[in-house]
């Protein structure tokens, strides 16, 4: 294979040359071929370290003189490399003696190799989504870890690894679910891999002991990484990606899905070095950022920017800034952030034109311009911008994304119209309530009536400079305004266009009709739940002591419960909602909880509040940074999660008046979350005083309430206003919080938060998980069978189980089930489980018995055991008392867990009943049958089959007397001495005796002690003969037509005679059988009285271990493969 | 703890969402009744001065949030807490079937000394409405089986009852403190914090 010529220095180290001409030689690597030398390991290590693995044949050219060789060609055959070879002597090697000078023999080997190269690789530049050198190394990442190639590899990075002291040097893959590294020298191989979704810390450190690396907590162990050429992209990398990890524990639906959109992205052509995998992540952090600064909907995706200028006509300046531009949307940001600050967003459903402007020779700031023409409802503008250097490009953009854009709105609106008409023809009729404030209008207070009109002229006029509505030009005018509060009238454009909300709605005709006639005629825990808040929400207004502003609100809660079931409904949610439609119409109060609950309090409200928790655990940090003193006392009164969890989630609205909390929510909708943060902080520096005087707690919290139930807003309309506002209660103006706040905290930014926050949601969701897991653990520790430790080590490996199977995970946090219930495992790995850790799953008869156990403890026979099960049917085999061990062992022998069919052939039995009375020799037949017995059962056994086949068999009312009798039966092995009556477990007979006495001889097959094997026969012999003597109480029947007649009637009625149960819901044991039977009291006293069985029944087996082993064995094994 | 000083008594109020928490603390503090309140969002509190047997004392009611979301995040008020009391509305069973989770979560959260010992009182709430979903018997035989749980059947509205009930709450919750002044597993983690101190102190003595 030809390649681009390159330069090569060192021709021959590493390097052995085969043939020699006097411009090429031909050479292969060492350490190929035979020679397997030290020098071949050296050169395997090194390969290793830079993951070079170089084609192991090569054509180098050089002039005599020159000592710079080119490498023209390589190839991973000698065959290959030997077709190129002859080639060049055959085409080239001529013509190069006709030239002059040696340069000109290079330039021309270099210029003939190009060429070839060009026309061999032409039709090859297919568009794939990764380089070829990428997908070899994914392969390689999943063959070196043994994970599944549906496992996709993001990127790979050369670095070296802390193995205790010493780093070793190897390749750092980064994959979705995975962190793995790789690193082989001199033989010596290092591996490790473990999942995002365990890891709960990642920060760059730099100690003497590791410099200037990065950190990767789990919860068993710290890993240090370092040497990387670009850390910080590494670093961001992981973060994204653990990001991604604990946004899909948070909510499964969030895991991640490759956007294939990617692949037929408009932008130019984008070197493709990275994988499509890391360009889609590394996209994804762009238009997130994108949509942030712009307020744009979730699904906004970015497609590219260009710098340019804006002409902002209120000052008649060109400003100097970038342009971006998504589906829906061209934005504009300015460069100069502090004096010229300017943002617009141009929704593309209102442009209406796009038109190049021709050069104006005598104005060069006009060069290369476009003005772009927008209009809707309200108003029509123009927007100029100029300096736009690929103009022609970015033009052609725009009109194919405005004729995407014009297809699917006439879509949309189709869409609406049909929903109206049939809205309008059912039954239920409502109408979307304007603003509750003109329906309940307040008292008018003289002086409050003229601070808003003056504020609404205010308004107007900055409207008419800078224009209204989304596509409003954003400067720090605007800013200014916001901070003394928005006139209630203006309150909702200006909520909803700030906010995006207006570009949610406008994307979504009719859809919240839809949405709340489907809402309240469903019956659901969430519509429950609002019902019994509604008149909880905002009392003190006029509006909810009325049915109009209850109906309203119970709209908007459940038209947005059932929009979104990963919230339902959370309180808060209903006094947010209820201010909302004070000052806004139903759809677009309804619109801006959406974005609210969405956008700009992500995760707030879900089933866990955990971006609330997140968001608190980030007061914390700043309040440390900005107030240490008060962080001391308050870490110290422990109160900071108590007092803000309503300040965020109701941004104050339920701990303020509502007409002075309202202030705070404008600036929230205009600048987001940090607000809430700011206002916090300077609430606190505000009470820093008496707070650092406090004695507990209740008064800290006394002063903080005291103190924001005194804010007072005179130029707001509330009914508390009137009514409970005495002076002695006045603390301060909320103009005056919003004022301050700004002015001390107003540098954090939207940026710092998202930081703050990807830290923090790792330590909130982690912290989760071990609650969780702590719940499970204290829920089943009261069986008292594993240790804590063993616990956990179980539950570990579950999950990673789980995890690994991608198994739909159930809807998590459902009220009504344990926690444990989430964990459950399927027979195929409870199997595996089985055999690794209890001490009956050594030999041949381990899925058998397993199989048993299984069926057992499955009680709601869905196929699966859930942890609690789990941990039963492991334990009570492994680390029980002997009693329940041995009743255990009976019990998975009698019907319905034993069935006839599951037995041996009639054979079997025969041998088994004619040796009853020579035990020693039955033993031997049965070591003797032993291969045969194993091959046999083996497919017969075969789990899912049986299990359907007798579901479809059973009619219902053997069903149901089966799952009785087995409940009967799960409770005889769950009881500890003494309390379960043994008089109600069924007799066994004696085919079920012979299959259960086979299973013990198998369990004690690996014990090498002789006096053991005594003992077995000892005790089988003595039951037998308990069997035989409760026999001879059945006179009137011949002996000769004993048991052998018995077994073979009990095989040959395939279905069971066997299961017409008693009052108990046990199985009647048929009359035929009970010839010979043993109890289970006889059972356990023979077995018990057996030295040598006791010991082996009443050793706790040692279950850690056994996962330990088990982890490993399965890591080896899938890397074997 | 010094007895001439103010005692304070830390009690948390627990159950579901609705049934009526805010509005018997609010009763029992300022003798009113309102309809007009909001669904109590994180945690809201107030204390009383009253006298419990002779002495002083401040009661100090937590009164919580009670939707199912928000009973993990109860962890910073129980801590300390001298007596739990949990309310159910009597015309609605479900609010009655979870107190069981209430007061295990309380236990867990809470880690008292002698969870079997630790004060609750249970409170039925709304007795004023009709039809009653929960029997005064079935309320008391919840209580014998958790270790003698006082109950008293309240209407915060009518306030009936309530003046009684907070002032068992006060006694039981006095006397636990008087039993035991160390009633928590201070920190558990605290053992942890002890350990590097021993191990240089295990390093000296090889020095030496």
């Amino acid at each position: 294979m030809w390649v681009k010529p390159s330069e090569v220095l060192l021709a021959h180290t590493l390097w052995e040359t085969e043939k020699a001409s006097i411009y090429f030689i031909l050479q292969h690597r060492k350490g190929h071929g035979n020679s397997r030398g030290l020098s071949s390991l050296l050169v395997g290590t090194m390969d290793s370290i830079f993951d070079t693995k170089p084609p192991p044949y090569r054509i180098l050219h050089q002039t005599p003189t020159s000592e710079v060789y080119y490498q023209i060609a390589c190839s991973m055959t000698q065959q290959e490399i030997l077709a190129d070879w002859e080639w060049l002597l055959a085409n080239v090697s001529e013509t190069l003696g006709s030239f002059d000078k040696e340069d000109d023999i290079t330039d021309f080997v270099k210029c003939k190799v190009e060429s070839v190269l060009a026309t061999t690789q032409e039709g090859h530049e297919v568009d794939d989504e990764d380089t070829k050198r990428f997908k070899a190394t994914a392969d390689k990442f999943s063959r070196i870890f043994c994970i599944g190639r549906e496992e996709k590899l993001v990127n790979y990075y050369s670095c070296s690894f802390w193995k205790g002291k010493l780093p070793r040097q190897g390749w750092l893959y980064l994959s979705v679910n995975y962190c793995c590294f790789h690193a082989l020298i001199l033989g010596i191989e290092t591996k490790l891999r473990f999942r995002w979704s365990d890891v709960i810390d990642v920060a760059k450190t730099n100690s003497l002991l590791f410099p200037d690396s990065i950190k990767v907590s789990t919860r068993d162990k710290d890993y240090y990484f370092s040497m990387f050429i670009r850390k910080n992209d590494t670093f961001s990398l992981m973060e994204q990606l653990i990001d991604l990890a604990m946004k899909s524990l948070i909510d499964d639906k969030r895991s991640y899905n490759e956007d294939k959109d990617l692949l037929n992205k408009l932008s130019k052509n984008v070197p493709k070095k990275a994988s499509f995998l890391k360009r889609d992540l590394d996209a994804r952090v762009q238009s997130e950022a994108y949509r942030v600064v712009f307020r744009l909907p979730s699904n906004e995706k970015l497609d590219g920017c260009i710098d340019c200028t804006l002409l902002t006509p209120f000052n008649k300046k060109h400003v100097v800034g970038r342009l971006f531009l998504s589906q829906n949307y061209i934005c504009f940001d300015s460069r100069v952030r502090v004096k010229e600050l300017v943002s617009l967003v141009l929704p593309l459903r209102d442009v209406k034109l796009v038109e190049k402007i021709e050069n104006n020779a005598t104005n060069s700031s006009l060069e290369k311009a476009i003005i772009i023409t927008c209009a809707n409802k309200i108003n029509k503008s123009n927007f100029l911008f100029a300096q736009i250097s690929d103009r022609d490009f970015l033009v052609d953009k725009i009109s194919e994304l405005l004729s995407r854009t014009n297809a699917s709105m006439n879509e949309g609106l189709n869409g609406a119209g049909d929903e109206n008409q049939l809205s309008a023809g059912s039954g239920d009729q409502w109408k979307c309530e304007p603003p509750l404030m003109t329906l309940f209008p307040l008292d008018v207070i003289p002086q409050v009536a003229k601070d808003q009109e003056k504020k609404e002229k205010e308004w107007e006029l900055h409207f008419n400079i800078y224009g209204r509505g989304i596509s409003m030009y954003k400067t720090t005018e605007v800013a200014k305004l916001v901070l003394e509060g928005i006139p209630d009238k203006l309150r909702m454009d200006i909520w909803m266009s700030f906010s995006g909300a207006a570009n949610k709605k406008s994307m979504n005709h009719g859809y919240y009709r839809k949405m709340v006639d489907k809402a309240l005629v469903q019956h659901s825990t969430a519509n429950e739940e609002i019902e019994r808040d509604l008149h909880r929400s905002l009392p003190e207004h006029p509006a909810f002591q009325n049915k109009v502003g209850i109906n309203a609100l119970r709209r908007i809660l459940c038209a947005y419960a059932l929009r979104n079931p990963n919230i339902g409904y959370c309180q808060a949610m209903n006094i947010v909602a209820s201010v909302l439609l004070i000052y806004c119409s139903e759809e677009e109060a309804f619109w801006l909880l959406t974005t609210l609950c969405e956008n700009l309090l992500p995760d707030y409200y879900n089933t866990r509040v955990i971006g609330a928790m997140v968001d608190q655990g980030i007061l914390e940090i700043l309040i440390a940074e900005y107030l240490p003193n008060l962080h001391v006392k308050i870490q110290h009164l422990g109160m900071i999660k108590m007092i803000s969890l309503s300040w965020f989630l109701t941004i104050f609205l339920c701990v303020m008046p509502y007409e002075s909390a309202v202030n705070v929510v404008d600036c929230f909708f205009y600048d987001g979350a940090k607000v809430i943060f700011m206002t916090a902080l300077m609430i606190l520096n505000w009470n820093e005083e008496d707070l650092l005087k406090c004695k507990d707690e209740g008064e800290a919290m006394q002063i903080l309430a005291d103190y924001l139930s005194g804010v007072y807003n005179d130029e707001g309309r509330g009914s508390i206003r009137n009514k409970s506002y005495d002076d002695q209660k006045r603390k301060m103006s909320i103009q005056t919080l919003i004022y301050q706040a700004y002015t001390k905290y107003g540098y954090i930014s939207t940026g710092q938060i998202e930081q703050l926050r990807l830290k923090q949601r790792l330590k909130v969701v982690q912290e989760m998980e071990d609650n969780s897991e702590k719940n499970i653990i204290r829920c089943i520790i009261g069986d008292g069978y594993l240790s804590t430790v063993e616990l956990k080590d179980l539950l570990s490996i579950v999950r990673e189980e789980i995890l690994s199977q991608k198994q739909p995970m159930p809807e998590k946090y459902d009220p009504s089930q344990q926690p444990y219930e989430y964990y459950q495992v399927e027979f195929e790995y409870f199997k595996l489980l089985f055999a690794a850790l209890s001490p009956w799953g050594k030999g041949d008869q381990s899925e058998f018995i397993a199989e048993r156990i299984f069926i057992l403890f499955d009680e709601n026979k869905d196929g699966y055991l859930n942890f609690k099960e789990l941990v039963l049917a492991i334990s009570l085999t492994a680390t029980a008392d002997p009693a329940q061990r041995l009743k255990l062992l009976y019990t998975i022998h009698l019907p319905p867990i034993l069935r006839t069919v599951d037995m041996e052939s009639p054979k079997r039995n025969e041998a088994g009943a004619e040796i009853a009375s020579e035990a020693t020799d039955f033993f031997d037949s049965i070591e003797a049958d032993e291969l045969s017995v194993a091959v046999e059962s083996a497919p017969s056994y075969s789990f899912q089959k049986s299990f359907e086949s007798q579901a479809s068999i059973d009619s219902q009312t053997e069903s149901i007397g089966e799952s009785k009798s087995l409940s009967n039966l799960r409770n005889l092995v769950l009881s500890k001495d003494g309390k379960f009556n043994m008089k109600t477990v069924p007799k066994m007979t004696q085919p079920h005796f012979v299959t259960l006495w086979k299973n013990v001889y198998e369990i004690f097959q690996f014990q090498q002690e002789q006096e053991t094997f005594h003992a077995i026969a000892e005790v089988g012999t003595l039951l037998f003969g308990m069997g035989d003597v409760s026999k001879k109480f059945f006179i009137n029947r011949d002996e000769s037509e004993d048991s052998l007649a018995a077994a073979a009637a009990a095989c040959n009625s395939s279905t069971y005679l066997d299961v017409s149960p008693d009052k108990n819901g046990n199985p009647q044991t048929p009359s035929e059988i009970l010839q010979w039977y043993i109890t289970v009291d006889q059972f356990l006293a023979s077995v018990l009285n057996s030295r040598p069985l006791v010991e082996f029944f009443s050793t706790r087996a040692n279950i850690s271990e056994g996962i330990e082993h088990f982890k490993n064995r399965r890591f080896s094994r899938l890397h074997s493969l | 703890m010094a007895s001439n000083k103010k005692i304070l008594l830390k009690v948390v109020i627990l159950g579901d969402s609705g049934v009526g928490k805010t509005s018997l603390m609010n009763q029992y503090i300022t003798k009113k009744f309102s309809n007009q309140y909001k669904a109590t969002i994180g945690a809201d509190f107030l204390t009383k001065e009253l006298i419990v047997d002779d002495r002083a004392v401040t009661m100090q009611i937590w009164d919580t949030a009670g939707q199912e979301r928000f009973q993990s995040l109860g962890v910073a008020f129980y801590r300390g807490a001298d007596c739990c009391v949990l309310v159910f509305d009597v015309t609605a069973p479900n609010t009655f079937k979870s107190l069981d989770s209430w007061r295990d979560e309380f236990l867990i959260q809470a880690s008292p000394r002698e969870p079997e010992n630790f004060p609750f009182v249970l409170l039925g709430n709304k007795v004023d409405l009709e039809p009653r979903g929960i029997s005064t018997k079935r309320a008391q035989q919840w209580c014998q089986s958790k270790n003698n749980i006082p109950y008293f059947e309240t209407s915060a509205k009518e306030a009936l009852n309530v003046e009684q009930a907070f002032q068992c709450i006060a006694r039981n919750a006095l006397s636990q403190q008087n039993q035991n002044d160390d009633l928590y597993n201070e920190f558990p983690d605290q053992i942890k914090l002890s350990q590097p101190s021993k191990s240089s102190g295990s390093g000296d003595s090889c020095a030496c």
